[in-house]
C-alpha cells in the first residue's frame, strides 16, 4: 500500500486561472487536507491577496522563476508537517508561476531520495483558458512548455462569453501534445477529487492523431512513433536512457504506451527532459495492444532521426538469444 | 527485497518497474530481473566493445565498468551508466548518430 502523499502540479500561463481552480479544489475536496504550495512571480504578490480561503499555512516561494533548492524546501516543509500532524494531510497541491516551466519541481520530485519516499507526483494539469489560451499558445513559448509537460489541460473560463468553442481548444492543444485530454472545468462531470486519482484512466484515454503540420509552432514538434511489436525491455530501456542523456535537454516530453515482453498488461511510460518516471501497469484486460505508441515533444531534433535511430537500435539490432522456452517451441512437431 | 537471501534483486530506477512486483513475495521478480539484467549487460557489451569498456554486474543492482587501462567505476543506475562511458571513452553514446551503432554491431 502506496502512503505517500499524492502530488497534484497545476501550471497555466499569467491569469489562465490557476489560483481560482486551486482555490475551488481547496473547496471541494478539503482544503485543510491539503498541503499548498504556491510559487508566485515576481515582486508583485498579487496572489497572495485573491488567496482568500486559502490555508493561513501555505508555503510560498516568492522567486517568480524558483530554483531547485527553493522548491524542495518547500517540499521539505510540507512532509515535515504532514508528519508532525498525523494522518491530516492527504494531498498536496503544487502551484507553479505563470511563467514557471513545471519541469525543476517534476525533477526535484523524482531526484530526492527522502521527498520521493514521501510524496508520489500523481500528475501535472494545465490551466488553459478559454478566452485568451489559443492567443498565449500562439504568442508565448512559456505556455507551450507548460502545455508540453502536462498530464492533462483544464479549460478554464469557458462561461464567459468571449470563450471559444471547447473543440477548438482542444484542437490547438493536439497540435503540441498529440494525445493531450481537455477536460472544462465548469462542466458537470468535472470532478475535483478525480484529479488525485492514481492513475490516468480516470480521464478518457483520447484517439492519438498525428498533428497537423499546419499546426505545428516553431520551436515544439510533436510526432507519434507507432509501436506495434512487443518491446524487448532491456533493450528499449537502454536505447532510451542513453538517447535522454545525449539529447534529454531537447526532449521536452515522453511518453507512450508499451506492451512488453515482461507482463501481460501494457506499460505507461512518461518523462519530462530528462526524468522519467516509474514506468505504470495497465491490466490485462484494458490493454489494447493497437493503442500502442510512443510520443515525442522535441525542439531542434529531427523527428525522422529519432525514428530511425529506434528502428535500427531496436528493431533490427541484437537478437535475443533463444530462450529455453523457445527453443523447445521450435522444435518440429512432426 | 527478499528478506531470506538479503538480496535486493530489483532495483528503483524507472527502468526496473516492468513488472507490476509482487512485495510480499518477490521470488519470482527477483528471478526476472535478474534475467532483464543479464540480457541488458549483454546488449551494452556489444554497445561498448568499440570504446573497449566492459559492463558487468555489480551487486545485483549497479553496474560495473571497466576499461582497457584496467579503469573502474561503478554505475548506481543505468541512467548513470552513459555519462561514465562518455567520461572513460571520451565520447558520448549517441544513438541517433548512426556510425556508431555500425559500428558497435560489427
Amino acid at each position: 500500500m502506496d502512503d505517500r502523499l499524492p502530488v497534484l502540479i497545476v501550471t497555466g500561463f499569467l491569469g489562465s486561472g490557476k489560483t481560482t481552480l486551486v482555490q475551488r479544489l481547496l473547496q471541494r475536496i478539503g482544503g485543510e487536507e491539503t498541503g499548498v504550495i504556491v510559487n508566485e512571480f515576481g515582486e508583485v504578490a498579487v496572489d497572495n491577496r485573491l488567496y482568500v480561503g486559502m490555508p493561513d499555512d501555505a508555503e510560498i516561494i516568492s522567486n517568480g522563476l524558483a530554483r531547485k533548492e527553493d522548491i524542495s524546501r518547500a517540499f521539505y516543509n510540507i512532509v515535515k508537517r504532514a508528519k508532525a500532524d498525523k494522518a491530516k494531510m492527504k494531498r498536496v497541491i503544487f502551484e507553479t508561476s505563470g511563467l514557471a516551466d513545471p519541469t525543476p519541481v517534476i525533477a526535484v520530485l523524482a531526484e530526492d531520495a527522502w521527498l520521493k519516499a514521501n510524496l508520489r507526483l500523481v500528475r501535472v494539469v494545465s490551466a488553459v483558458d478559454a478566452v485568451a489560451g489559443i492567443g498565449s499558445i500562439d504568442t508565448y513559448s512559456e505556455t507551450r512548455q507548460q502545455i508540453a509537460v502536462s498530464d492533462l489541460a483544464i479549460l478554464t473560463k469557458s462561461d464567459l462569453r468571449a470563450a471559444v468553442d471547447f473543440d477548438a481548444v482542444q484542437l490547438k492543444l493536439r497540435t503540441l501534445v498529440p494525445d493531450l485530454e481537455l477536460v472544462d472545468a465548469q462542466s458537470p462531470e468535472f470532478r475535483e477529487e478525480e484529479l488525485f486519482a492514481e492513475d490516468s484512466r480516470t480521464f478518457p484515454r483520447p484517439a492519438i492523431q498525428e498533428p497537423s503540420a499546419s499546426g505545428e509552432t516553431s520551436d515544439f514538434q510533436s510526432f507519434v512513433l507507432p509501436i506495434t511489436e512487443t518491446v524487448d525491455w532491456p533493450l528499449f530501456t537502454l536505447w532510451l536512457s542513453a538517447l535522454l542523456f545525449a539529447h534529454g535537454d531537447r526532449i521536452v516530453r515522453v511518453k507512450g504506451l508499451l506492451k512488453t515482453d515482461a507482463s501481460r498488461g501494457l506499460l505507461a511510460i512518461h518523462g519530462v527532459q530528462r526524468t522519467m518516471h516509474p514506468p505504470t501497469h495497465m491490466p490485462e484486460k484494458e490493454a489494447r495492444p493497437d493503442d500502442c505508441h510512443l510520443v515525442f515533444i522535441v525542439h531542434s531534433i529531427d523527428q525522422a532521426s529519432i525514428r530511425s535511430s529506434y528502428q535500427r537500435f531496436v528493431e533490427r539490432r541484437f537478437p535475443r538469444a533463444p530462450t529455453a522456452s523457445s527453443r523447445f517451441s521450435s522444435i518440429p512437431c512432426n | 527485497m527478499c528478506e531470506v537471501c538479503a538480496i535486493f534483486g530489483a532495483g528503483e530506477h524507472w527502468s526496473d518497474f516492468s513488472r507490476l512486483r509482487n512485495e510480499r513475495y518477490p521470488f519470482d521478480d527477483i528471478m526476472h530481473y535478474r534475467r532483464e539484467r543479464a540480457r541488458r549487460l549483454e546488449i551494452l557489451n556489444s554497445v561498448l566493445v568499440s570504446r573497449e569498456l566492459r559492463c558487468a554486474d555489480w551487486d545485483g543492482e549497479a553496474l560495473s565498468l571497466h576499461d582497457h587501462a584496467g579503469r573502474f567505476a561503478v554505475a548506481p543506475t543505468l541512467s548513470d551508466v552513459w555519462p561514465l562511458v562518455q567520461k572513460m571513452s571520451g565520447t558520448a553514446f549517441d544513438p541517433l548518430a548512426e556510425d556508431r551503432v555500425e559500428v558497435a554491431d560489427g
